[in-house]
């Protein structure tokens, strides 16, 4: 299928005319950088321990100071941006992929089917999201790749309600009654009619998603249910440094400035990609 | 003579894209006390935001960036007032009301309608709160709403569109103004209700000598219901006359081509609609220069020259934006009417039926509460008999809920009939299963009504075409298929360049020219056609009603056309069948449906329908019509139309009459005919 | 409107029903035996087969499943193995400290984060809608544990003015002791509660604006007030309301977080405990208490939607 070069074109240009979205965007590039190049920008290796300097404050040696067993703040939290977007990232795509198919199932084939997947949603969604991962980890214990698993599920209802949204109204519309007329069966009306014309409105979410489930993560590290020692995440150096707050204020208060900083882009920038994809508010802004 | 109202020169800019858009380019136009003049031009052409304009409700991104408005009483511009200015308010609502398009829309949901009314009297007339609340239900009684003093606390969703729309009158006419403007107040209703609506507003503007402004795209509604006419077009006015001699004398040529474009419901059956070619220049692009230059048949090279000619007597009280004198113009005319006039393409007449329907039946089931229990049907179709000749068109004419589309949808086989018979080359097909179905599908093709939802955006126009001949292995070779688009994309007038676009980058017509080349692609022997010219301007109508008689008259299809502009329909069908909740009323070709029209039912309807023509519509004679369509579920034993109908007797209460042959193939359901 | 509130009592019970079924399935998901996940490695051939059959693994699931159904409907959740006390005895003193404190943020951010947003919306484009929208937007990304030991810090640690940890009921003693305790917990917890409507109000108020009927009561030459605050605002309330429920959801799940950073013995930190310390009849208990009270929340807002929005009053 090929889109129309206009089309991209227009969304790309109403995407730049923004400063604020390009200064979130180039942003969160950066922490891209960081994360794909750690090893080159951290100064030191993030798990060396320097009994000899340990909780210094902000020095030329260590830009930002030393941890409670004198490991780098800086190179820590250079190591942590990794983690924080491999779970961001992993999560809203496993989130993604489960949910929109569900969703579009539910939505797509109605009755009973919707029935149970709506009702099932419904439930997940009464629990708070934090409280059900947290009981995820129960289960499945942390690391990376079960914390990515958990924050997928604990996150996939909003994808099920939006696809399964999306289909219903797409549904209705002429072209695919158009479609079922010339001869598709229901796979191929799913996949090549409802599918590609629920991309924006999915962007949107996944974009919006990332920056929340890096929070989650970084909650769930906060409270010693995500990534353990001696891995450097944002949420678990927050953690160990409240304790050594009045020592050295930066060691806890850094990571936390990271998230902040990072979602914030995150969230604007999805912000920016909605409002380019809105051909509506497009004028406006 | 100082007149009631008076704009001068307004301009209106919008911001899009980046780009300024002045969607209204220096309109200056009059209305004086009691009259009731019309404004009319496609979608795009600036006549509702013109009024917007005059009221300061254009919200950001649009700005009114010059212009004057005078009121009588008001000393000074207008549009000096400030955009929420005491003066500005009492003015708005107050002096000059509004009523707009959506009526499903356009009142508060959460607020009850007495409410909303009782808030203009209060804000305008100084009453009390119980005072208001006595006039606000003797306004609704003046717009015929039963029960008004019931129906002052129902909230806005509990009326039909109609209902709604009486509201807005009663809401607009509640402060007394001084001038009623009706923003294409009746578009979104049924033809009988629109004329009842419209003949309501001239009526209470009468009695009350509130000057009234017209605004629509519908030059039957402004023959019929104007005093005078502005004629506007991209953003200005084209001309201005009095409603007879714009239309016995059109003096712009936009407006005389506009008037051989559409069809008319008294034309003679071998009338050619001639289409106004390309389309309305982008309002972000609009030439220095006349803006109807490139789709004029009076052009010359002067007219590129000179900047937008300014409105100009032509004679007393006749006024056109052209910059023609009164010589060429004749000259001008002279040359087109001696061009070869095309004559309606010839069409083969076939006797064998392609399509015989007997009996069809269609009820969808009630669910309500939690368990989805089935409570009731709601009884969409019934006994419907008709046949379709090969190569005709058979025009299914009925308002909103008549079911029209039903029987479309169960000829399509998406829905499946309860009962019944239907007979696709004498081949039954009423019950046929998914597999066997598939093999008859690409033979009753389908265009839709709305060029924009029914085309995938996402797809491009080439995949769109040559979806089916993929699907059904029409085509072997790559070449083939390649050759096959590109023949479909000639055969309904496009170029087979742009068959990598999407839908979005093509204009309405030439996507409905998309949606026809799908329709074609399977080689259908049949095309149901749903409303497919009703979502178009009708500058550009002419052009595809053109091309689905060419067509039919280059392959041989059947058309099935489904329309609610009996105009149209009556224009392209050999046969017309109305039908009415469910029901079939009669079924006639076209000119002795016209002539001798015979059910109560059908005789209204081509009664509500305006001709494009003052002189003709003075002398018509009204057939009125109570109340308006009811919906489905409350549909009457016996006859559907029994208690609007004038003639309704014992028996029409009793029993549904049947659909009888008068002779000569005019069917009609009614006992008057006995 | 009875009907309608019939139907939503009947869905809230769907949704518990299988809410149950997901929190007593948390114990049978756990890898391995349960048994020795329960207690530990080192347990005696005696211990085991009595834990066994307390916890009547050898029955069917289903009949397990009604069984602790049967006993959680009478309050009984089990016994906590690590405080080796009742579920229900644990928990008893804890959740009214967290239900306190997410009720008391959530009477405290709905009512600003609707005033700001309107705000908002009323001055789209001016230069308060900027301020408002932008800090709305920076706030709603905030860790909340972040803010916790931010504020710790500064008010506590720097300039000494609240006690950094602690936690007592105003009406249990001293006032002003809990207020002073309460303040940087309900600070964090609010924050992102006011951020987070502020921005829905925002966005659904300009929604309405854009509608015909607003439009409709601009025509009828009605002031700027009257069309917000009779038109438009009734209207951009709805779906606010529609997620108040999720909103208290949220202030539960903060708790966790607000709990821990300021020490403070409520339903939160205990969570976290028993999650750490695989004490899992606390966690289903955990789960099970936040659910209820969430769904019960959504109950009202649905009631109370029903009552703001006549399209479903009247039929």
């Amino acid at each position: 299928m090929k889109g129309s070069s206009e089309s991209v074109e227009k969304f790309l240009r109403a995407l730049f005319s923004r400063k604020i979205v390009v200064f979130c965007g180039a942003v969160v590039i950066l922490f891209i950088i960081t994360a794909f190049f750690a090893p080159y920008i951290a100064p030191y290796d993030p798990d060396y321990a320097d009994f000899a300097a340990f909780l210094e404050g902000p020095s030329k040696t260590h830009l930002l100071g030393t941890d409670s067993y004198g490991r780098d703040v800086l190179s820590r939290i250079v190591y942590g941006t990794r983690v924080s977007l491999i779970i961001g990232v992993l999560a809203v795509i496993i989130a993604c992929v489960i949910g929109t198919f569900f969703g579009m199932v539910a939505g797509y084939f109605g009755g009973i089917v919707d029935d149970i997947i709506t009702r099932l949603t419904e439930a997940v969604r009464a629990i708070p999201q934090v409280v059900l991962a947290m009981a995820l980890t129960a289960v499945f214990g942390s690391g990376i790749r079960n914390l990515a698993v958990i924050l997928g599920i604990s996150s996939m209802a909003g994808y099920i309600r939006m696809m399964r949204g999306q289909v219903l109204s797409i549904k209705e519309s002429d072209y695919v009654m158009a479609a079922k007329l010339q001869g598709n069966s229901n796979f191929q009306i799913m996949f090549r009619h409802i599918l590609p014309n629920s991309i924006s409105p999915i962007i949107v979410m996944m974009t919006q998603q990332v920056g929340s489930t890096i929070l989650s993560e970084a909650g769930l590290s906060f409270l010693g249910l995500g990534i353990s020692a001696p891995t450097a995440s944002w949420g678990s150096m927050v953690s160990e440094g409240r304790v050594f707050l009045l020592q050295n204020p930066v060691f806890a208060l850094t990571p936390g400035i990271c998230v902040a900083v990072l979602v914030i882009c995150l969230n604007m920038f999805g912000d920016g990609i909605r409002d380019a994809l809105d051909p509506r508010l497009r004028g406006e802004l | 003579m100082e007149h009631l109202l008076e704009l001068k020169n307004i301009q209106t800019e919008f911001k899009t894209d980046g780009k300024r858009v002045r969607a209204v380019d220096g309109v200056s136009m009059y209305l004086d006390e009691g009259e009731i003049i019309g404004i009319v031009g496609e979608s795009g052409s600036g006549k509702s935001v013109t009024m917007m304009s005059m009221l300061q409700l254009i919200s950001s991104p649009g700005r009114v960036t010059g212009g004057e408005v005078y009121l009588k009483g008001e000393q000074e511009n207008v549009l000096n007032y400030g955009s929420d200015s005491e003066e500005i308010r009492r003015i708005r609502g107050g002096k000059i009301s509004m009523i707009f398009q959506e009526p499903m829309t356009s009142l508060n949901p959460v607020l009850t309608i007495g409410y909303q009314i009782q808030e203009n009297i209060m804000e305008h007339l100084n009453l009390s709160k119980e005072e208001a609340r006595k006039q606000t239900i003797e306004m609704l009684k003046m717009v015929n709403i039963p029960d008004a003093e019931q129906r002052f606390h129902y909230y806005p969703q509990q009326f039909s569109g109609g209902m709604r729309q009486r509201i807005m009158i009663a809401m607009a006419m509640s402060s007394h103004p001084t001038i009623l403007v009706a923003d294409e107040a009746t578009t979104a209703l049924d033809v009988t209700t629109q004329s009842q609506l419209l003949e309501m507003i001239r009526d209470i503007a009468k009695k009350t000598g509130t000057a009234v402004i017209i605004v629509t795209h519908n030059l039957g509604i402004v023959a019929r219901f104007a005093e005078r006419i502005y004629v506007m077009y991209s953003g200005g006015v084209m001309e201005m006359a009095h409603a007879e001699d714009l239309f016995s004398h059109p003096e712009h040529p936009y407006t005389r081509a506009l008037l051989r474009a559409i069809p008319r419901l008294d034309d003679p059956k071998e009338r050619v609609l001639i289409p106004i070619e390309g389309l309305p220049p982008n309002p972000a692009e609009r030439p220095e220069y006349c803006p109807f230059y490139d789709r004029c048949e009076y052009r010359m090279d002067k007219c590129k020259k000179e900047i937008k000619p300014d409105l100009k007597e032509i004679r007393k009280d006749h006024f056109a934006a052209c910059l023609l004198t009164e010589e060429e113009k004749k000259q001008k005319k002279r040359e087109i009417d001696e061009k070869e006039v095309k004559k309606a393409p010839l069409r083969k007449a076939y006797k064998e039926n392609c399509l015989e329907v007997s009996n069809i039946k269609k009820y969808f089931p009630i669910y309500k509460g939690i368990m989805r229990k089935k409570v009731g049907e709601v009884k969409a179709i019934e006994d419907i008999t008709f046949f379709l000749k090969k190569g005709e068109t058979l025009g299914i004419v009925g308002e909103s809920g008549c079911g029209k589309t039903t029987v479309a949808r169960c000829l399509m086989r998406v829905y499946e009939p309860e009962s019944g018979t239907i007979l696709f080359k004498g081949r039954e097909i009423t019950h046929l299963k998914d597999r066997e179905l598939k093999k008859i599908r690409p033979k009753i093709a389908m265009i839709f009504q709305d060029p924009f939802s029914s085309l995938d955006p996402r797809q491009t126009a080439e995949s769109i075409v040559g979806e089916s001949l993929k699907l059904n292995g029409a085509v072997k070779t790559k070449e083939e298929y390649h050759t096959k688009v590109d023949e479909l994309f000639r055969l309904v007038g496009l170029d087979p360049s742009l068959k990598g676009r999407v839908p979005h980058e093509f204009s309405g017509g030439q996507r409905q020219r998309i949606g026809i080349a799908r329709a074609l692609s399977s080689n259908p022997d049949i095309i149901i056609c749903d409303e497919p010219i009703s979502a178009l301007d009708v500058s550009i109508q002419a052009q595809i009603i053109n091309l689905l008689e060419e067509l039919q008259a280059k392959l041989g299809i059947s058309y099935l056309f489904i329309a609610h502009d009996l105009a149209v329909v009556k224009h392209i069908s050999d046969r017309i069948l109305v039908m009415y909740l469910g029901r079939i009323m009669e079924i006639a070709e076209c000119d002795e449906l016209y002539n001798n029209t015979l059910h109560p039912y059908t005789k209204a309807l081509l009664s509500a329908v305006p001709v494009a023509d003052p002189v003709v519509e003075a002398g018509r004679k009204r057939v009125p019509i109570r109340g308006e369509v009811p919906s489905l579920t409350k549909r009457p034993i016996g006859c559907p139309f029994q208690d609007r109908c004038e003639h309704a007797k014992e028996k029409c209460r009793e029993a549904v009459p049947p659909l009888r042959d008068t002779g000569g193939g005019h069917f009609v359901a009614c006992f008057l005919y006995e | 409107m009875g009907i309608y509130i019939l139907k939503r009592i009947a869905q809230m019970g769907i949704i518990l029903f299988i809410i149950s079924v997901f929190t007593f399935m948390l114990m049978s998901f756990i890898p391995g035996d349960p048994v020795y996940a329960m207690m530990g490695e080192e347990v005696s051939e005696e211990e085991y087969q009595r834990v066994y059959y307390e916890l009547e693994l050898d029955k069917p699931v289903i009949v397990r499943y009604f069984s602790w159904l049967n006993k959680a409907l009478h309050g009984d959740l089990g016994q906590s193995t690590q405080f080796h006390k009742a579920t229900s005895e644990v928990l008893g003193e804890r959740v009214p400290i967290t239900i306190y404190l997410a009720f008391l943020a959530f009477l405290i951010s709905i009512p600003l984060g609707i005033l700001f947003g309107v705000i908002s919306a009323v001055f789209r484009g001016k230069g308060l809608d900027n301020v408002v929208t932008l800090i709305a937007n920076i706030t709603a990304c905030l860790p909340q544990f972040w803010v916790g030991v931010l504020v710790m810090y500064v008010f506590s640690l720097k300039l000494g003015w609240l006690p950094s940890y602690g936690f007592s009921f105003p009406w249990d003693g001293d006032i002003i002791t809990s207020l002073k305790q309460t303040a940087m917990p309900l600070f964090c917890l609010s924050l992102g509660g006011i951020a987070t409507t502020t921005r829905q109000t925002r966005s659904s108020m300009l929604e309405v604006i854009r509608q015909d009927y607003v439009r409709t009561a601009r025509s009828k030459g009605l002031s700027r007030r009257k069309v917000i605050f009779v038109h438009a605002l009734k209207n951009g309330l709805i779906p606010v309301i529609t997620i108040l429920g999720m909103r208290l959801g949220s202030m539960l799940g903060g708790s966790m977080f607000v709990e821990s950073v300021f020490s403070i013995p409520g339903m939160g930190s205990l969570f976290v405990k028993a999650i750490t310390s695989r004490d899992m009849p606390v966690v289903q208990a955990c789960v099970l208490i936040t659910a209820l009270v969430a769904c019960m929340v959504n109950l009202l807002t649905d009631i109370l939607y029903a009552v703001v929005d006549p399209r479903i009053r009247v039929e």
